[in-house]
Formats: C-alpha cells, structure tokens, sequence
C-alpha cells in the first residue's frame, strides 16, 4: 500500500513537473520575437518554398513574405502550439505508461525531438492544405481558415496520441519481457 | 422637454434622416438592381412606396402643425409609434429580400439594415419623449417611483414568464407563438422605455418634492457613477469585478470609447448637471454655458444608444449591467431639463436672441473642436503625404513630426478590423467622419503609413516584394494567334494577339496569370475576353478601381479579367476563373510604330513585319517629345558628357559624428582618386529631408551641426538628384555615389523603373560603406546589388538629339526611344485620334515629365487619365478590365468616380497579405477535450 501511495506520489511529482514545463514554455512563446521562434520558422518557410515553389523573403519584424500567394509566416504561424500540446500530451502518456525513471526521462527527451519534427511537418501540412482550400470555396474567412486548422491540427495530434500509445506500451513491454 | 413639442423638430428628426436615407437606399439600389429576382424587386418597390406614403403623410401633418402653429399632441407619440415599429418588423422580416444572396458581399451593403433602424430611431425616440411630455403635466400629482415601479415590472414579468412559463410550454403553432412573442416583446420595450423616461421626467420637473431637496442622490448615479460605469464596462475595465466580458481586444459593443478625455467629459458633464441652479446671474452664465458646451458629448451618445434602445429590455435580462445601456437616454432628459430651467432664468437678465446665440455657439463648441482636430490632421498627412509622392523640389518643407505621429497612430487604428461584427474599435459617427475630412472615403495602404512612420520619426521601412502573380499548373495558353496589319494613315502596326487558355485539370476555379514587359514604343490599345460565348470588350478605367474591383470579383469567383501596368514597361495580365477542362478565348492589341518581339508565357510573340514602312520615322514634334525609331537613332551622334560626383550622405538620426566624420575622409579619398569626377562635386544631405551643400570650403563643419531628422530618405535624394540633372540637360551627368553605412536601412522603392530614363548613361547608382565596400545598384532593383560593381569612372556614350534650340540625351542602344520634354505639362494637349501614334506618345511623354515634377501629379493626373480614355490607349494610370454583368460595371463606375474626386495618394482598400495563423492553444484543448468526450460516449454505449 505504501509502497503504491509512493508511486502515486512520485508521478504527481513528474505531472507537476510538466505543468511547470507548460507554464515555462507558454510564457516564453507569449515574449518570444521573430528571431527567437526562427527554430520553428525558418525550416516550415523552406519547406514550403520546396513544396510551393514560392520565393519567400524575410522581411525583419514581420515575418517570411510569399509573394507569389501575398501570405506572411510569421510568430502567430509557427506551430508551437501544437508543438506544446503533442510534447505534453506524449509527455504525460510517457509517465503513465514507463514506471522506471532513467527510461521515463529519455522517452520525454526523444518525444521533445520527435514532436519537434512532426510540428514541422503538420504546420507545413496546414498551411499548404489552406493554401490549395482557399482555391476551391466561394469566400475563405478567417473562421474558414481556423477550422480547417483546428481539423488537421487535431487529426495530426490524434494520430499522435494513438502511435505514442503503441509504442510506449509496445516498448514498455519488451522492456519488461527483457527484465 | 416641453421644446420636443415644437413640429418644427420633425425637420431634423424625420424629414432629413428619411430623405437621407432615401438617397442611400436609391443609390444601392442603381447599383444591384440587376443582379435582383424579381420577387426582390417587387420588396424594393414595397418598401419604397410604404415609406414614400409615411413620410408624405408625415411631412403634409408637420407643415400643418407648422402653419397652425400648434404643439404636437401626445397621441401624435403613439401613432408614431404605432406605424414605425411595425414597418421596422415588416423590413426585418423580409431583410433577405432586400439584400438577397444572389447580390456578391462585397458590393451588397449590409449596413443598409442597420441604418433603417438607426435613421428612424430618432423619430421613434421623439414619439416617446411626446408621449411622455404630453401625458405628464407638470401641475398633476405623479408620483416617479411607481412609474419606476410600472417599469421595473416589466423585465421583471418577463423574467418571471421565462423561468415560469416558458419552461411548462407544451408547444402549440412554434411559429405563430414566436410572432406573438417577438410583437409582445417589442411593445412591452416601449411600455417599459414609456415609464422609465416619465419617471425622471417627473423626477426632474419636481422642484419642491423630495427628489429636487435629495436630488443629488439620483442625480450623482445618473449623471456621473452610470456614464462613467457604462464606459468602464464598454472598454473592459469592470471585466474581473463582473466575471464577465463585452469587450474584445482593444474593441468594445458599441465602439472605442478608452481615451481619457471620454471619462474626463463624463466627470466635468456629470458634476455641471449636479451643480445646484442657484439664482445668481454670474452664477449661472457660465453654469448655462458649461453645461451646454457638454450637452453634444450627452446627445453624441444617445444618438449611438439609440438603435440600441429597443435591445435594453434583453440587456437588462441577460446582463445586470444591462441598464446602462439606458443611461444616455436618462442622462439626455436630466440634462435638457436643466438646459431648460437655466434658459428660462437667464431670460429674465439677457434679452432671449443673446442667450440664443450663447446656446448655440456653445453646444457647437465641442463639435468645432473635434473638426478643428482633424482638420490639423488632414492637413498634417497632406502636407506629409505630398512631401513623400509629390514633392516640389524647389520648396523647402518643414513637417511636425510630433502632430503627424499622432496622425499615423490614429491611421493606424481606423485600420484595425474589427474582429467580430459586433465589435468596434472605432468611435461611432466620428469615424466615419475622420475618414471623409481626412481621407476622402478612401484609405492609405498600410505601406504609406509605414513609410510616413520610417521617414519622419526614423522607425524600419521594409519593402514587401512586388507581389508574384501566376497561372494554376494545369491552365495554360493552348492556341495563339497574331495578326498585325500596318494603318498608313496613323503611321502605326496594329497587332492582335489572339489566345485560347485551356485548363486541363480535373479541379475549377483556376487562374490564368502572367507578367510580361512591352518593349519600348509599344503600347496596348484594346482587350477582349469571352464570357460565355459573348465576347466582351474591355473597359478602360481608373487603375487603383480596376484593381480594387477584381480582387473583389476575384474573391467572389466569378469572371474578370484585367490588363494594367505594373511597373514601368511591365504589365501583369490575368484571367479568372477557369472551369475544369475549361477552354477560354481572349485577346489583347497593341499599337507599335516598328515591328516588335514581346516575351509573354515563355513565348516570343513577333509583331510587325520588317522591313519598317517608309512612313514610320519621328513624331510629335508639335509637343516637344517625340519618338525617335532605333532607324534614326543609328543616325544620331555619339558624344562622352563630362562625369561628376554627386554624394548622397546618410544624415538620419541613428547616424554618429563620428561616422559622418568617417565619410569626409571617403569623400576626401574618392576626390583624390578621382580627380576628373570631382570638380564640380555635388552633395545631398539626406535624412527625412534632403538638403543640397554646394561644394564650398566648410561644409564638412556646416553639415556635422546640421539637426538630424528621421530615417535616411534615400529615394527623395535618387529622385530629386535624378530629375534635377535631367532638367539641366547639360554636357556633365552626376555619377551618384551613397554613402551610407546601413544600405538596408535606407527608404525606398525596391524598383524606381520609372525614372531609368532620366539617365541615359545607365539607370544604376554607387554604394559605398564606411569600410570602403563597393555596390552598384540598378534603379530596377534598389534593394539587390549587381553581381558586379560598374567603375566609377566608367566611360559611357550617348547619343544627340536636337530639336529646335533643344538637345536630348539618348542611351546610345538600337531601341527606339521616346525623347521627353517635362514642359509637355505646359502645352495645350490637343485631341487624339483613337489608337494613334501621336496619343500614344503625348501619354508616355506626359507619364514621365509628371515623374521629374511630382508636384503636378495631383493637379495633372487626372489629364493623363482623361486622354487615356479618349485615345483607349493604356497608360500607367489606366487598366483595362472585363467584368461580368452591369451591376459590376455601376460599381466599378462608383469606385472611379470616388478615386477621382480624392485625394491622388490615397487609396482604396487594399489586397491584405493573410497570416496563416495556427489554432490557438485553448481552442485546441476545447477541440481534444471534446474528442475525447465523443470517444468515451462511444465507448459507454459499446
């Protein structure tokens, strides 16, 4: 019994940890300029010229310019916000599912890289999903272009969850047929 | 209140709102017309002939009252009401009649509902205060609190019904008990708005009760605690204390009232009307005076509260705060009581016409100071704007930097969107003035502002690159046709490019768009594109409206097409929309004095045959400019004009002593290793403002006193250096050399195309930085260096060519050119024929003489325009464009008619670049949040 009110407890500790991981990471995007978030910008603009074959232009304070579609990458386009949501939603799946710490802390840090990569490529999706939308519907609004990011945001972050599931448990498994 | 009885009220409170409101229904109406079912016409002419038959009636009853110089009687308030309210159902009720789907958004003006019930609110309103005044006479025993009470009890019915009745409810005809419900609710508004108003009116006419010996305690809540409560809770300031919100952002319900003056009046007018009416003449002037100073910032917000009044009842039932919305309306009634009562008692010490006239000159007050501020504001962004677009070079200009920065950031704000349509960042009534006195209806691109803002005040310019416009993959030209044939008469090839664009793709709604460059001597005359199978002529017109409306129509996804200049001799071309497997037939013609090659789509398009007929020589002599064939040219003598340094200093306000001390040393340096180029060396002092220094001993001394003003102007220095050195027309040529030790930072144009021909030795200037580097960059591309720099000293040849007493300077190439005159501007243009040579190259000459005197252009350009027009020849003002139906074409005559009578700096909206915003963080978690809930839904009833 005391031996699970500990575990409880200890995981309490790593949930705590990550909320403070949120709170760290919300407030540093709230502040971050330009040039702080070009980690997210710079290779979501390149692979979009490749994708596109658009010219992008940075253009300091505002953002990367496509000119050939008059569209702006700038902070409010960068894709941390599901960045932060996959690497805590993986995060908190990884404590739940791993119980020993040292493999607890290296899933959390190969989920941060991993979330990291797929923020690339899901926020390149949107964008070039939006793009080739606003083609085909009478009026893009505003509302249209959210909802569509809010579907692929959420398709992306659920395909997420689940692969995370299966493998963490698929890892934490083999670990334990190991030990 | 006694005052509203006058008929002579239903002048400004009926009859000018009704007529206005009849002019703007009218106009819409021109315009969308066509675009109307007939059912909706048939509502049109309803509406019309109802409200044609009400304001006669209403107008013949007002000049009745007027000639029997008789009040207006209190059942005179309730028939009022009694018709209008019904009417405003019966509009609202077939509102999509009046503005169908069928009519696009952006030319359907869904502000026409609002403002039937904001017009004909004041007459409702007046109907009330009739009522009131009439059915409350001041010798009869009323008693306030139990028509509070009378008032109070009708939210409270209903509050009563919807938590009681509305719940038993067992269904019944749904839609007949909504009628039902939407009319009770209506009139109990009324009943409710009835009660409320006699209550203060009987409170105000008290003298003696206890509401005049304790009137401070509802006078202070009224006049001070809810106005100042209303804006706090308006502007977001009571969110915390309230838990919650009618604010948004920096927006507000009913519009952007967080300047402190707004909080300052709402004190000093409160405190005027708590004041007691002491009976004391020295006293009560400048009491009287005060208090009617104050009385337009009282009426200012009845006025906005007053559409809004029939939604009090539903404020005050779903908010508890609700009952502020009211307050404007008891305000006004406190206020105009105590207007009253001051009137009446200074009457007996000044003669009636003086207390009049104070009155008057005294409510105008505030309004004149609101008008004299913006007008300060027009003539600030004028006198900025014609610093930056068209400035004389010879007049000295001295902007206040202070006033105009209090300009950009109110520009800034009237940009702002609104995010939701409920939402206001901007100040009713006042907005919309601020844009006709300051911007004439129009805007200023958000580019403008951003400059205004980096000269004067020194802040970043960046350019945004030129936008890139391009055809779909799967759309492309899949026939093309040229058929040229030489006029003998007009001395000129007339050439057709005929195209059929296919798009082969399975997916519609596919663009076709491409740039090309016209060479020089060439021009468009005419354009054609099919819609259907009609084929529709292109229409000339104004540029910035063309473009305006096809972006719209583009948005819409219907079928224009356009043809305009994008910079110097480019032209962007596009049609729209292509439907899958689609094939579209157009057309474009051009005039050209000598066979031409044109690159268009990856094509070379051959027009004209050589060799040139006999006939095609020079022309246009009898307006000094005239175009030379690159025949004559080979005839023309080559000379070498004598070089000279023109420095263009970076004096902005980021610069130090030190640096500029930096550039004598390199000024110093190039004199030396350049003597030829340095006799006669000119220097352009350049910060917000350029300043010439003539080559004389101290100028090192004269320039680092010098104040420094703003960001580093460049473009102002390159254009001014370049239209002066034309002007002179002289043997000697300026080799422009800036220095500057941030190039980047420099404000500019990224292309100043249009001014390459200034220069024949070569449209290029010299960059040099502290460190000694050296950039050669072209006038077509400011912001990117040549892969190589040009030598300073670089030796160029150019040809002669003498007409009369004057020489031309010509770039010593094979292509035809056409020399420039800039006194064109001062010679009397004559008529031209359609699609003439001659046309074709007055408008040329007359484009570039206003490019060396930009000070004309807001006078002349509307000339260039004019003859564009007549002759159908294209010109940089002018775009051909191919719209739809003749609802396109009445509102494409609107805008033009809009951009013509404003000011030539101004714009229409513009084509906004899009952000592509993620989701935000908590709108995601609301959407996982309800993933997850659906799932575990799912899983229970598996």
């Amino acid at each position: 019994m005391r031996n699970i009110n500990w575990q409880l407890k200890k995981e309490v500790y790593w949930l705590l940890g990550l909320v403070l991981c949120f709170l760290i990471m919300k407030g540093w995007y709230h502040y971050a300029s330009l040039p702080e978030l070009n980690f997210l910008l710079f290779p979501t603009q390149f692979a979009l010229q490749l994708l596109t074959g658009g010219n992008a232009t940075y253009i300091p304070e505002s953002g990367y310019f496509f000119s050939d579609y008059n569209i702006l990458i700038d902070q409010s386009c960068s894709g941390f916000n599901w960045f932060l949501l996959a690497f805590l939603l993986s995060s908190g799946m990884a404590i739940q599912i791993i119980q020993d710490t040292r493999r607890r802390l290296l899933a959390i840090l190969g989920l941060f890289v991993l979330s990291y990569g797929l923020t690339l490529l899901v926020n390149t999706t949107r964008i070039i999903i939006s793009l080739s939308v606003e083609q085909y519907l009478l009026e893009y609004t505003a509302h249209a272009h959210l909802i569509q990011g809010v579907f692929v945001y959420l398709s992306f972050l659920l395909l997420w969850q689940l692969s995370c599931s299966y493998f963490l448990h698929q890892l934490n498994r083999n670990y334990e047929s190991l030990t | 209140m006694k005052a509203l009885l006058n008929p002579k009220w239903l002048i400004i409170i009926h009859h000018l709102p009704v007529i206005i409101l009849a002019f703007l229904f009218l106009g819409h109406f021109r315009i969308i017309n066509t675009l109307l079912e007939p059912s909706s016409v048939q509502v049109w002419s309803n509406l019309g002939v109802v409200l044609l038959i009400l304001s006669l009636a209403h107008i013949g009853f007002s000049v009745f009252m007027i000639r029997t110089k008789q009040q207006l009687p209190g059942i005179y308030g309730l028939i009022t009401l009694l018709i209008y309210v019904p009417f405003l159902y019966w509009y609202y009720a077939q509102a999509d009649e009046v503005l169908p789907r069928v009519v696009p958004r952006w030319m359907a003006n869904e502000e026409l509902h609002l403002y039937l019930g904001a017009f004909l609110m004041p007459t409702l309103a007046h109907g009330l205060f009739v009522m009131v005044s009439k059915w409350t006479q001041a010798e009869q025993p009323h008693k306030a609190w139990l028509n509070f009470l009378i008032a109070l009890g009708v939210p409270g019915l209903w509050y009563l019904f919807m938590q009681v009745v509305f719940p038993l409810w067992r269904g019944g005809n749904s839609h007949a008990v909504e009628r039902i419900a939407i009319i009770a609710f209506i009139f109990s508004t009324i009943f409710f708005l009835f009660f409320l108003v006699r209550a203060i009116y009987i409170m105000v006419l008290r003298r003696t009760s206890l509401f005049e010996v304790n009137a401070l305690w509802w006078k202070i809540p009224i006049t001070i605690i809810f106005p100042l409560l209303g804006l706090a809770l308006n502007n977001g300031v009571l969110d915390d204390s309230l838990g919650y919100s009618i604010k948004m952002g920096d927006e507000g319900v009913f519009g952007k009232f967080t300047h402190p003056l707004f909080y300052l009046l709402a004190i000093i007018n409160g405190f005027l009307l708590c004041l007691p009416d002491w009976e004391n003449k020295s006293y009560r002037l400048p009491l009287f005076i005060g208090r009617a100073i104050c009385f337009a910032y009282t009426i200012y917000f009845l006025l906005i509260f007053l559409p809004f009044l029939p939604l009090s009842l539903i404020a005050i039932l779903a908010f508890g705060a609700g009952f502020l919305m009211l307050t404007p309306l008891a305000l006004f009634v406190v206020h105009i009581d105590h207007l009253r009562r001051d009137f009446r008692y200074l009457q007996q010490h000044f003669s009636k016409r003086v207390v009049l006239v104070m009155a008057g000159v005294s409510m105008l007050l505030l309004p004149i100071a609101i008008h004299v501020n913006y007008a300060q504001d027009r003539r600030n962004l004028k006198k900025a704007l014609a610093y930056l677009y068209n400035p004389d070079y010879d007049q000295s200009y001295q902007i206040n930097r202070k006033d105009l920065g209090r300009t950009i950031g109110v520009l800034r704000q009237h940009k702002k969107r609104s995010s939701t349509f409920f939402m206001s960042n901007k100040l009713p009534f006042l907005s919309a003035y601020y844009n006709w006195l300051v911007l004439d209806n129009l805007t200023l691109s958000n580019q403008k502002i951003d400059k205004l803002d980096a000269v004067f005040n020194g802040n970043p310019y960046y350019t945004y690159p030129r936008r890139q416009y391009f055809s779909a993959d799967s759309v492309a030209i899949s026939d093309l046709s040229i058929t040229s044939n030489y006029d003998t008469h007009k001395g000129v090839w007339e050439s057709t490019v005929d195209l059929e664009i296919t798009n082969a793709g399975r997916f519609g709604n596919q663009e076709y768009a491409t740039h090309f460059e016209l060479p020089p001597a060439c021009w468009i005359s005419d354009y054609y594109l099919y819609v259907g199978d009609k084929k529709e002529p292109g229409i000339l017109s104004e540029k910035k409206a063309a473009t305006w409306i096809f972006n719209q129509i583009r948005n819409a996804n219907r079928d224009p097409g356009i043809l305009y200049y994008e910079d110097d001799q480019k032209i962007v071309f596009r049609v729209f929309p292509f439907a899958s497997r689609e094939v579209r037939k157009t057309g474009i013609s051009f005039i050209h004095p000598e066979p031409v090659n044109i690159q268009f789509d990856g094509r070379v398009l051959n027009l004209g045959e050589s060799p040139i007929p006999l006939s095609a020589g020079h022309s246009g002599e009898d307006t000094n400019s005239f175009y030379l064939s690159s025949q004559t040219k080979q005839t023309l003598d080559t000379v070498y004009r004598k070089p000279y340094f023109h420095f263009i200093i970076d004096h902005s306000e980021k610069v130090s002593d030190t640096q500029l001390e930096k550039y004598f040393e390199q000024i110093e340096q190039l004199k030396l290793d350049y003597p030829e180029l340095s006799n006669d060396f000119q220097i352009s002092v350049t910060n917000a403002y350029v300043k010439p220094l003539s080559s004389y001993k101290d100028w090192q001394s004269s320039l680092l006193s010098r104040q420094k003003v703003g960001g580093f102007y460049l473009e102002q220095a390159l254009r001014q250096a370049l239209a002066k050195h034309y002007h002179q027309n002289t043997d000697s040529y300026p080799v422009i050399v800036v220095l500057s030790n941030e190039y980047r930072s420099a404000i500019m144009e990224r292309s100043l195309a249009h001014l390459s021909f200034a220069q024949a030795e070569g449209a290029f200037f010299h960059h040099i930085d502290l460190e000694g580097r050296h950039a050669t960059y072209s006038l077509k591309d400011t912001k990117e260096a040549l892969d190589s720099a040009i030598p300073l000293d670089a030796k160029t040849p150019v040809l002669v060519a003498k007409r009369g007493t004057n020489e031309y300077y010509l770039p010593a190439d094979s292509k035809p050119t056409i020399a420039v005159n800039p006194n064109i501007l001062d010679l009397n243009q004559s008529l031209f024929a359609k699609g003439s040579l001659e046309a074709a190259i007055w408008q040329e000459a007359y484009w570039k003489a206003l490019q060396l005197q930009p000070h004309r252009y807001p006078s002349q350009w509307r000339q260039l325009l004019k003859t564009s027009f007549e002759s159908g020849i294209m010109s940089p003002v002018s775009a051909y464009l191919v719209v739809e139906n003749e609802a396109q074409r009445a509102m494409l005559r609107k805008k033009q008619e809009q951009v013509l009578k404003g000011d030539s700096n101004y714009d229409l909206e513009e084509e906004e670049t899009r952000r592509m915003s993620e989701p935000g963080f908590w709108v995601l978690i609301l959407g996982l949040f309800l993933v997850s809930l659906l799932r575990s839904i799912k899983r229970r009833k598996a």
